[in-house]
């Protein structure tokens, strides 16, 4: 069973902005990183998950459910931390998380409990009795995650988790949601611009640019080793790089003066580093050079940058 | 990690999950009904939440206790605040709860945004504001009955013969009953659509007491001085509506004010302030109208038929359905 399937999937706002433009899409169950730059859609794809927001057109299943006709039903299972600040500041966290747990379909007593369970999950025990007006902003975030699990979802939809956030804050952050995913086994997905992050946490990988789907693979798919032979060398590298092409091999120019080759058909790298004793210059570093998050979103503006191997 | 045995040590035991019932919609309905209602108490919030609410129960039950006291010591004859009367006299207390306790229902819920995590939970949007009406409803029905309540119980225990006493009362407790139900469907409908509205809760505040206090001071003059073209204007002020109701059910003719409406048509055949008249009889024809009309409520003056403010009440729930409906759906979250 997919944890979310949409196909075709569209929504245009009323002011002519498409949002989401066809998008078909089949997701496992796991740590679901979901990138976009801002303004790609990734908001939007949350909201109609949760049923936020209706489709313009195309259709959803999240959890085996029809998103648009079961939603009561399936939100008993889904776990929603918005973007921006959503805490009543007059109220405890004790009292908030213990309330939106009856909201999400618990009975009083365990969504007491849970309540109180998940406030220690998220290291607020102490505190949880103070109005959440005085928390700080790290604080407030870990009773957002808090009232995302007080109802034991399925899935978790995580809107920019870590904004606002101080590093520490952040690192945080990032380990309560591996642990969601990992220890207890929730599916997760976090939207997010910042890709070290989502690098950091997620096992599969959804990459949307402009409403639509610009790849969606396991994250090892993303950043697993190339084809290619990144060369750094002190001296001239250019004329190094010259005499690898008139042995016959595909030298190109890689950033901050390394040369890059393929290596295809075998790591030449004997001949590499005759060829580096012959002209005199230094060898400093051969590596296999690993596909970057980043190379994602400079392909899809500039394609061919990154395939020139 | 080796474990622990020092005494009173605790054991983390992982995440737990949730294996007992999920009692769905009906479930989240049910929560939101109940925190409504105790946030309109106070109930759940700090000390300062509860003054205004504890404060208007107290000024609510001052004529019941009074009209008690005087019953206790001088007998059933002295009535200074009846059952019938009881909302008349009581008007500014309910507009006062309505203006301060409706915005806590709705008001920082949109302000900060909580919609979003209701939203997003099992319920759909309607669900939200079926929850919020209700709860406004049933606190404003209770604090209305209340007063009632201690009335005939100063009534029965004051009386030498108790069962005689709640044998006479009977017939009007399903008055009480119905008059308090339409009274606070129309205030419900009328301020929780303003509160939801106007997302500040002071200027949510101010509008309700607006609404409720000053509509009554434009229509009154309205109609006082043109009662027969003007006197369905009466049902412009949510307040007078809510009294005309109160007094449509506690009258026992079927006819409000049947025995004011004859002298009303005795007071309407004051000649009106002619061009050519003496000044001073025009003053003592002012003065003679002015002396009657006090004499005579603009509910009297108006004369509406029940059905005219039955009708309205029920109009006023179905706009307030609509409406609040509507915004809610609108609401981005």
């Amino acid at each position: 069973m997919p944890l979310l399937a949409t196909t075709d999937l569209t929504k245009r706002y009323p002011n002519g902005v498409t949002a989401l433009d066809q998008l078909t899409l089949s997701i496992e169950p796991g740590i679901i990183g979901l990138v976009g730059s801002n303004g790609a859609g990734k908001s939007t794809l949350l909201k109609i998950i949760l049923g936020l927001l209706p489709p313009t057109s195309g259709s959803l299943t999240v959890l085996d459910r029809n998103a648009a006709h079961d939603g009561p039903a399936l939100r008993q299972y889904l776990g929603y931390i918005p973007e921006f600040d959503c805490l009543p500041p007059d109220q405890t966290a004790a009292d908030l998380v213990t309330h939106l747990g009856r909201v999400s379909g618990l009975p009083a007593v365990a969504a007491r409990e849970r309540a109180a369970e998940m406030l220690r999950h998220v290291g607020l025990y102490d505190e949880r009795y103070r109005p959440i007006g005085g928390y700080s902003t790290g604080m407030k975030q870990r009773v957002k995650l808090a009232q995302a699990l007080v109802h034991d979802p399925q899935l978790l939809l995580l809107d920019e988790p870590t904004n606002g956030l101080d590093p520490e804050g952040r690192n945080d952050m990032l380990d309560l949601i591996r642990r969601t995913g990992r220890e207890f086994g929730i599916s997760v997905i976090v939207a997010s611009h910042l890709l070290g992050e989502i690098e950091q946490v997620c096992t599969f990988l959804v990459a949307i640019d402009g409403g639509r789907l610009l790849r969606a693979a396991p994250m090892s798919d993303f950043t697993r080793e190339t084809e290619q032979l990144v060369i750094d060398v002190v001296g001239d590298s250019d004329r190094f790089r010259e005499a690898l092409v008139s042995q016959g091999m595909a030298a190109t120019a890689g950033a901050g003066g390394s040369v890059v080759i393929s290596i295809r058909d075998g790591a030449p790298v004997d001949a590499v580093r005759d060829t580096a004793a012959a002209l005199g210059v230094g060898l400093l570093r051969m590596a296999r050079r690993r596909n970057r998050l980043e190379d994602l979103f400079e392909s899809a503006t500039a394609p061919g940058v990154t395939d020139a191997a | 990690m080796p474990p622990d045995n020092s005494p009173g040590a605790i054991y983390d035991l992982g995440y737990q999950h949730y294996d007992g019932k999920r009692l769905g919609r009906a479930g989240a309905v049910r929560a939101l009904y109940l925190q409504g209602l105790r946030s309109l108490f106070g109930l759940g919030r700090g000390p300062r939440a509860k003054i205004a609410p504890i404060a208007l129960i107290i000024f609510m039950l001052v004529p019941a206790i009074i009209q008690t006291a005087v019953v206790g010591l001088v007998g059933n004859m002295v009535q200074l605040f009846t059952h019938a009367a009881y909302f008349q006299s009581t008007v500014w207390i309910f507009a006062l709860f309505c203006a301060f306790q409706t915005p806590e229902l709705v008001s920082s819920d949109q302000q900060y945004r909580v919609l979003a995590l209701y939203f997003s939970r099992a319920l759909l949007r309607h669900d939200y504001v079926l929850a919020r009406l209700g709860a406004l409803f049933t606190a404003l029905f209770g604090v209305g009955l209340l007063p009632h309540i201690v009335l005939l119980l100063g009534t029965w225990f004051a009386s030498p013969d108790l069962g005689a006493a709640i044998h006479t009362s009977l017939p009007m407790i399903p008055r009480i009953i119905a008059a308090n139900l339409l009274i606070a469907i129309s205030l419900t409908a009328v301020s929780l659509t303003i509160a939801a509205i106007i997302r500040r809760r002071p200027f949510a505040t101010a509008a309700i007491l607006a609404i409720f206090l000053l509509a009554s001071a434009f229509v009154v003059p309205l109609v006082m001085t043109r009662p027969e073209k003007m006197r369905y204007i009466v049902l412009a002020s949510p307040m007078l509506v809510a009294q005309g109701t109160s007094q449509a059910v506690f009258d026992t003719t079927g006819h409000i004010f049947r025995a004011d409406a004859v002298r009303g048509a005795i007071v309407d055949t004051v000649p009106p302030p002619r061009a050519g008249l003496a000044p001073d009889s025009i003053v003592a024809a002012r003065r003679r109208r002015r002396v009657a009309f006090r004499r005579r409520g603009v509910m009297e003056v108006a004369n509406l038929p029940p059905i005219a403010y039955y009708a309205t009440t029920l109009g006023l729930l179905l706009v307030a359905g609509g409406v609040l409906t509507l915004r809610y759906r609108s609401i981005e979250t």
